[in-house]
């Protein structure tokens, strides 16, 4: 019953995503404004900021998930912190990846170390690290332990990476700041295509950690039926 | 269209079906491992009852 009504989560989660992500896309390129001074290339910013969102709302479940394994000790915490970085991982790679795209045309550099990019690239390699570090590890319990720790402190990559264009000179665009000479001026076709954006890309981030979850589990369960094995041999 | 835009939207499509791809692979394998041991120790558990 529990896992039918999963099943049925899950169908009605990709169903949503599916529709979610057609309509986004449509937005970006057919709905969505040219803007004037960067042109075609600034569609680029739609997934670009969306895949950025998910990054950081990934290692904010990643250090809730470590907070709640502290506190509790349940399995099922660090489970959800360790599928949640790897997924946080893919889309804050995937916002390098297309700001460095969106950065060539614009900038005339693929990369320059200038604050944001510079904590992006500390914030992929310190969460690169604890996916390291934890497969290093041969006692679990430590390693979780570990694991939640290094989750809570690694969070501070996000505070500084969001406020790094406000605390800093940057040339990275600031799209809070749009009319006030800070960034870019989005007009309100802008502002809705980027809301479907991040929605889109919200429902996908659940969809793959539910996925990524569930593998753990079989990780877990395959590791237990071992155990029973070698108890039945000996 | 712009290469650059091209090229963007080429990496939003392929990073996560590559991370699904793995995952999909990885399931895979522990389902078959795990089919594979359960058989074993089902056996295993009915010739210790036997016994």
């Amino acid at each position: 019953m529990v896992r039918r009504s999963r099943d049925i989560m899950g169908l009605v989660l990709i169903a949503t995503s599916t529709v979610l992500m057609l309509v986004a896309l449509l937005m970006v390129f057919r709905y969505a404004p040219r803007e004037v001074t960067m042109g075609e290339v600034q569609r680029i910013f739609y997934f670009h900021v969306a895949s950025a969102w998910v990054g950081f709302f990934a290692f904010f479940v990643t250090f809730l998930g470590g907070v709640a394994y502290l506190a509790r000790g349940e399995r099922r915490w660090d489970i959800l912190a360790l599928s949640s970085v790897e997924v946080g991982l893919v889309f804050i790679t995937m916002a390098v990846v297309t700001g460095s795209l969106w950065a060539r045309p614009t900038w005339g550099t693929y990369w320059t170390w200038e604050p944001r990019l510079t904590i992006s690239a500390i914030q992929l390699l310190v969460y690169i690290a604890y996916i390291m570090l934890r497969s290093a590890s041969d006692n679990p319990a430590a390693g979780a332990r570990f694991a939640a720790v290094y989750g809570i402190v690694a969070f501070v990559t996000v505070p500084l990476s969001w406020f790094a264009i406000r605390w800093w000179r940057t040339i990275h665009p600031d799209i809070l700041t749009a009319g006030n000479g800070g960034g870019m001026a989005m007009t309100p076709r802008m502002v809705q295509t980027l809301m479907v954006s991040l929605l889109a890309f919200t429902v996908l981030y659940i969809i793959i950690v539910r996925q990524r979850v569930h593998l753990e589990r079989a990780v877990d369960a395959l590791a237990h039926l071992r155990q029973r094995a070698e108890s039945t041999r000996k | 269209m712009s290469v650059y835009l091209l090229a963007a939207y080429a990496v939003f499509w392929l990073l996560p079906f590559l991370f699904l791809l793995s995952m999909w692979m990885r399931q895979r394998y522990l389902e078959h491992e795990l089919a594979e041991l359960s058989a074993q120790l089902s056996g295993r558990e009915k010739a210790i009852g036997r016994d």
